[in-house]
């Protein structure tokens, strides 16, 4: 008999929705997070494109500035929050325990509360626009625009709030990943025998814990602000310093960036050997680059702020370390050309867009580097010079490797291939619509458009290089319709991929595609950072387990959305209570009870039941 | 966690941990007497905090075993300690910029 | 939990900050002078023995003696609820000289800052007394004093960032007035080379 925690039985099936909605099986929750991702990024890009729209001839009227501010806001916030990092997610949950020869990760329960968090804090945000408070004040909130006094509606509060859920979720998550990578890699895989690709998401994980914290803090600061009219920004006669809240927020966000970033350079060292048929040049120098990076990420806030009058010595500090850093990146870029050197290189779809992201990514690093001379950057800021840099760097550094991982990995998630023909359409109408749509935006820069204007005077000369991006726009969303239809006609009548279809070396090719729920029969023993690729490899895969010898696996949970649900309807009702009070009260404390209550429920019941007798590995 | 924690064979008895309690005490009590104390503030600020950094370093490795456990628990406390601190002073030099 | 305490560090971290920065600053309103560093020092006092007692605590689970398991486990949690009490106590006085959240810079940053922190000990001792009535059915026992560990080091965390607020927010902070804590933080910071 199960024990029971709760009011409701523990759910043991196998599959149906409910057995969706309590899976703590890191497999499933990496198709959770890498489905709503991709869902994100269709209304990220629709927000994309309705500014594109607007923006495509000069003095157009076809939505107010106030959408369009919210159209920035929230592109920004949605691609960010809700597509890079959940796909990122993604891969870590999917492929980690899989790559490191574990049968799950540290805390499976915690790990389905980061995706609920997730999903929820997103929706709750989100769930704004039909309260017509649909976030309108920039994806960073700067102060004091996002202060009662200035902003009058609750889009902030919204915004606010779902982050503040969305971080609890990414939090614990990166909690999860330092011990699970830590503690449980199968025997003989020393750190440095990972695959680049857990070492990468190590560094992210340790990236996350350390710097969601200040932006914890400053969101919980603002909501103060707020809710009970304390003076942490708000009160410019008080003595509140608005630049506090800048600070607070890139302290945060630009280790945030190399979050971002970190996952597809993991994804690229990890699918360029296998296309070249040769180890990666230099794997300790990457691994290391990748550390240096994360650890200096903290140290270069301040070059966000360089036209906010922080005096001489402060930009030349952050000019400095900005500088520094693109140093261990340069080194990453140069050991990845060295790979390619003298490999026998094979064309397939992911290393294509693997060779797109270096590429794309080197040119939105050098822009990065222009934006390290204070002078330099003061023309700049606030240009679409920016904007073109993070989006070389976002887009052509993020995407196109998080991409590539989607069509190297597909195999073994689903058994089955992606088209080769229609994925080559995909990459290279991609690669030209997101070349047209944000090389002119370099241009665009220098002649001086600025970032965050709904429209333009005609005479200013920025709408024919406008058309053109807005025409290199709705290229890219067309490939990314064939990249739909590629994924949805693969999942169902894709060729069958067999256990290692590309040939690659590391231990989650050693398994079944898909894999079984316990991952491995038998643990492996490691021995090389190549083990399939090992003279003495043992190629075959096992067949699977008879029912009775399956390892026992951490049963599923309903104690994790549970929660998560409490915690976002707790915040719902904080909402609330701003214009009904006792409506509000209500709603708070009772599912602040329905929360403690899950967290008991969580502790007591125990990882799985014990009524199967079975034999461990 | 848990192969990781099990790295200690015999555990301190009481007596280790009460003389730890006792000088923290004692520290404490320096502290405050400094406090009252009239010496130039110079002085009493950095005494202040060296006995606080002393005070912390004593729980830390005595109260929360981190001396005798393995190293990388420690790696894991004091390298987001080091980036604390420094975005701490960072932030402290930026405001002293500001109001001059 | 020792990456969680990490994660805290930065929390707090960025708490204590925001309160430095902001130090001298309020333009009206109380501000350090109002801190009451007699009845602190009793508190900060109670604090530190709480921390004695969760190891002994510990001490008794590894060694199988739950009788001296469960007296220590009360014992810390009583000593930390007096020690909200005390903080109750500063808080209530304050308002009635007159300082809250809203008043100025420097209530909102010390109360936010020293609330989390009592937010952070009130969460701590639920978890003692859960562990305490887990010692009667059999849920906590020898053979898994790791969870009582774990529990040690979130609660000896929560002091160790009451030994830094102390020495810096209130010994610091009240030496003389505001003009000392710029001085020493400017002297920090030629010492190292910036500014």
């Amino acid at each position: 008999m199960a024990a029971n925690t709760g009011i409701l039985r523990r759910p043991l099936a196998p599959s149906g929705i409910w057995a969706w909605m309590t899976t703590v099986d890191h497999k499933r929750i990496g198709v959770l997070y890498g489905v709503t991702a991709f869902f994100f990024f269709m209304l990220g890009g629709m927000e994309a494109l309705v500014m594109r729209v607007q923006l495509a001839s000069a003095e157009s009227t076809i939505v107010s500035a106030t959408t369009f501010n919210a159209m920035f806001t929230m592109h920004g916030t949605t691609m960010v929050f809700m597509v890079v990092m959940p796909a990122g997610a993604a891969f870590f949950n999917f492929l980690v325990p899989l790559m490191i020869g574990a049968r799950d990760v540290a805390f499976p329960r915690l790990n389905a509360f980061s995706y609920w968090l997730f999903l929820f804090g997103a929706l709750l945000m989100n769930f704004s626009f039909f309260m017509n408070a649909f976030p309108d004040m920039g994806w960073f909130g700067y102060a004091p625009l996002t202060s009662n006094e200035f902003t009058i509606s609750n889009a902030t509060d919204y915004w606010v709030l779902g982050l503040l859920i969305m971080g609890i979720g990414t939090t614990a998550a990166g909690f999860n990943f330092v011990v699970t990578i830590l503690n449980m890699r199968a025997p003989g895989m020393t750190l440095m025998r990972m695959p680049v690709f857990v070492w990468m998401t190590l560094v992210v994980a340790f990236l996350i814990i350390f710097a969601f914290p200040p932006l914890t803090i400053a969101l919980t600061f603002l909501l103060f602000d707020r809710f009970f009219d304390t003076n942490f920004f708000s009160d410019i006669g008080a003595g509140s310093d608005p630049l506090l809240w800048q600070h607070l927020f890139w302290i945060f966000g630009h280790p945030e960036v190399y979050i971002l970033i970190l996952p597809s350079m993991g994804i690229v060292s990890d699918v360029l050997p296998t296309f070249t048929r040769k180890p990666l040049f230099g794997y300790t120098m990457i691994v290391f680059a990748g550390a240096v990076i994360g650890f200096l990420g903290f140290g270069v806030w301040a070059h966000h702020m360089f036209t906010t009058g922080l005096g001489p010595w402060a930009n030349a500090a952050f000019a400095a370390t900005t500088m520094a850093i693109a140093v261990p990146t340069g080194v990453k870029i140069f050991n990845w050309l060295a790979t390619l050197y003298g490999g026998a290189i094979q064309f397939k779809t992911p290393m294509l867009f693997t060779l797109g992201f270096i590429s794309m990514f080197m040119l939105g690093g050098l822009s990065g580097v222009m934006h390290a001379v204070v002078p330099v950057d003061s023309q700049q800021s606030d240009t679409y010079f920016i904007v073109a840099h993070f989006h070389y760097v976002l887009f052509g550094g993020a995407i196109f490797g998080i991409t590539s991982g989607v069509y190297y990995w597909f195999p073994k998630m689903t058994g089955r291939m992606m088209s080769e023909p229609i994925g080559k359409l995909h990459f290279w109408l991609m690669l030209i619509g997101f070349n047209l749509t944000f090389m002119p935006m370099h241009i665009l820069g220098v002649i001086g458009m600025p970032r965050r204007i709904y429209t333009y005077a005609e005479d200013m000369g920025f709408e024919p290089l406008n058309q053109m991006v807005s025409a290199g726009a709705f290229v890219i969303a067309l490939s990314i319709i064939i990249f739909t239809i590629n994924i949805v006609r693969s999942v169902r009548q894709g060729e069958i991929a067999g256990d290692n279809p590309w040939g690659a070396a590391t231990l989650e090719w050693s398994i079944s595609s898909p894999p079984h729920h316990y991952n491995f029969a038998v643990v492996p023993t490691v021995r090389s950072q190549y083990p399939l690729w090992d003279e003495d490899a043992n190629v075959v895969t096992p067949p699977a387990l008879p029912a009775h010898e399956e390892p026992i696996m951490p049963d599923p949970s309903y104690w994790p959305i549970v929660l998560a649900f409490a915690i976002t309807m707790v915040a719902g009702g904080l909402i609330i209570w701003q214009g009904h009070a006792i409506a509000g009260l209500t709603v708070i404390s009772s599912m602040g009870l329905l929360g403690m209550r899950s967290i008991f429920g969580w502790v007591l019941e125990p990882m799985e039941e014990e009524q199967r007798v079975s034999v461990h590995h | 966690m848990e192969h990781l924690a099990e790295s200690h064979e015999h555990h301190p008895g009481p007596r280790l941990y009460i003389t730890v309690a006792v000088i923290l005490g004692v520290l404490t009590a320096v502290e405050v007497g400094a406090f009252y104390l009239e010496l130039s503030s110079w002085i009493v600020v950095w005494v202040l905090l060296l006995l606080s950094i002393t005070k912390f370093l004593m729980v830390v490795f005595f109260f929360m075993h981190l001396r005798m456990d393995d190293n990388r628990f420690s790696l894991l406390f004091f390298v987001p300690m080091v980036i604390m601190v420094s975005v701490v002073v960072a932030l402290l030099a930026l405001f002293q910029n500001l109001t001059r | 939990m020792w990456a969680f305490l990490g994660s805290d560090v930065l929390f707090f971290g960025t708490l204590i900050a925001t309160h430095l920065v902001y130090r001298g600053k309020s333009v009206s309103g109380p501000a350090e002078g109002i801190l009451d560093i007699p009845i602190t020092t009793i508190s900060t006092f109670v604090l530190l023995m709480s921390s004695l007692s969760m190891v002994l605590a510990l001490s008794g689970l590894q060694r199988g003696k739950m009788g001296e398991a469960r007296f220590w486990l009360a014992a810390t949690a009583l000593l930390g609820s007096v020690f909200i009490g005390f903080q109750m106590f500063e808080f209530t006085e304050f308002a009635k000289e007159g300082l809250t959240p809203r008043t100025n810079l420097f209530g909102s940053t010390f109360l936010v800052m020293t609330g989390f922190h009592g937010t952070h000990v009130a969460v701590g001792i639920f978890w003692l007394w859960s562990l305490f009535f887990s010692t009667f059915n059999g849920k906590i026992h020898q053979g898994n004093a790791l969870e009582v560990e774990i529990a040690g080091l979130y609660w000896h965390f929560v002091d160790i960032v009451w030994i830094v607020i102390f020495g810096v927010v209130y010994l610091v902070g009240a030496y003389g007035a505001e003009e000392h804590v710029a001085e020493g933080a400017h002297s920090a910071v030629a010492i190292l080379g910036l500014g």
